[in-house]
């Protein structure tokens, strides 16, 4: 008789648990928030290595870079400005989004370093190119979208960019040698005014939205094409202008053994919007 | 005999519950402190479609289909192929160091090995199975890398 209780304890345990709980709407269940995306960061990231990445065309000729090592210093304080990655609602009555962005890295402490080696092979000539060295390429704010396009197939994206990089060195006697280089140094990419001068937030190229880009496959008049397209801005989802961006270059210097350097000064494009870009391969 | 077995029963019963009792309750903080050989590390060689070996696919094909005004068309991608050698990624769950929950640390790989690795031809066509038409070049990726450094994963 006193076995035959326990299991009459047990269910009754089990419904007092069920009536704890409360029953929802759909309104209310889809209000429901957690920690719904997800974050990620590199610690003490760098790579090193002789791979060589080829592309060849079809008749043959071919360029490749290799030896590419790169490395990333990291915040101060561990986990305080990572990559997010989340899933947002689109515009209205657009697809939702997958967001990812990048640190806002305000400090300028995630420095990164590139360096790799190029050359071509075409008409049974092979020539190195020598070496790309960029310096303190700091990434500040900004990222991609990713989501369906508003019309026709295809991948939806956007991109927001504000960049700026130390020093970006053409040096053909290799990434150790930089007596002889082009050299462009402080580099900044981002957003303008009015009067063109860097804000300082990121240059937003496209948007899923206001001014999608697309990769897609189309047909024209001569064949199936691969394309990429950035649309016209659209005055429904955005302002119906395209967002204004800068380049700005403080120094290019070209340097040679035994000679004086070439000092060319700055050069900087106040305002770039663009309004529309097609492009479509061929063979 | 019926009662033996009952009695049986209930002994045994009772040794359960007493093995059951040994356990201590942990609260969170307490759980977060117990360390032990709790990661995992994994190394890799993965070949894909080799052409060198006896039987070999030598016409695989990745496609990508788009339709926007009623016809097909494909971005293909002719024979992924190649070696990768991979060693060792480590996968382990940890503390994070401002005491707000825990992450996933991606140990990266010191070695990996890319032999002939890539793709023989892209295109886009409408027939994704028809011969290939307007090529549009190959990629190919040979030799090391070394990588040093971690990826955290964390919820938020």
């Amino acid at each position: 008789m006193r076995l035959g209780t326990l299991p009459l304890m047990l269910a009754l345990a089990c419904a007092a648990s069920a009536q704890a709980m409360q029953p929802m709407t759909d309104g209310a269940m889809s209000s429901v928030r957690g920690g719904d995306g997800v974050s990620f960061d590199l610690n003490g990231f760098s790579m090193s290595g002789d791979a060589r990445v080829t592309y060849t065309a079809p008749n043959g000729s071919s360029a490749y870079i290799e030896k590419l090592s790169a490395s990333r210093s990291d915040n101060s304080v561990p986990f305080s400005d990572p990559y997010l990655l989340d899933i947002v609602h689109g515009a209205p009555g657009l697809a939702d989004v997958i967001r990812f962005s990048f640190p806002a890295n305000a400090s300028g402490e995630q420095k990164w370093q590139f360096a790799y080696d190029w050359g071509v092979d075409s008409d049974g000539v092979a020539r190195q190119g020598g070496s790309v060295v960029m310096k303190d390429m700091v990434f500040t704010g900004g990222g991609l979208q990713v989501s369906t396009p508003q019309v026709n197939d295809g991948v939806a994206f956007g991109a927001a960019l504000r960049l700026d990089i130390g020093q970006l060195s053409l040096q053909p006697r290799g990434r150790a040698d930089a007596s002889e280089q082009m050299a462009l140094s402080g580099i900044h990419i981002g957003a303008t005014d009015a009067n063109g001068n860097l804000t300082g937030a990121p240059w937003v190229i496209a948007d899923v939205a206001a001014q999608p880009a697309v990769i897609n496959a189309l047909t024209d008049e001569t064949g199936e094409r691969l394309h990429i397209n950035l649309d016209w801005p659209n005055a429904k989802y955005g302002s119906g202008q395209a967002p204004t961006g800068g380049v700005v270059i403080d120094n290019i210097t070209f340097n040679s053994p035994n000679q004086a350097p070439v000092d060319l000064g700055s050069s900087r494009i106040g305002s770039i919007q663009i309004q529309y870009l097609d492009i479509k391969f061929r063979r | 005999m019926r009662i033996r077995q009952a009695v049986l029963a209930i002994l045994s019963a009772c040794s359960c519950a007493l093995a059951a009792a040994a356990p201590q309750p942990l609260d969170d903080q307490e759980l977060e402190q117990v360390t032990g050989r709790d990661g995992i590390s994994f190394a890799a060689h993965i070949s894909i479609n080799d052409p060198s070996l006896v039987g070999a696919v030598t016409d695989s094909r990745l496609s990508l289909g788009f339709n926007g005004d009623g016809t097909n068309r494909y971005i293909v991608i002719k024979n992924l192929r190649g070696m990768v050698d991979m060693f060792a990624v480590s996968l382990s769950a940890k503390t994070r160091s401002d005491g707000s929950g825990d992450y996933i640390a991606i140990g990266l790989p010191g070695y990996v090995r890319y032999t002939n690795f890539g793709f023989e031809s892209l295109s886009v066509q409408t027939d994704p199975m028809a011969p290939v038409t307007g090529n549009l070049g190959s990629m190919n990726i040979n030799g090391t890398f070394s990588l040093q450094g971690e990826v955290r994963i964390w919820s938020h």
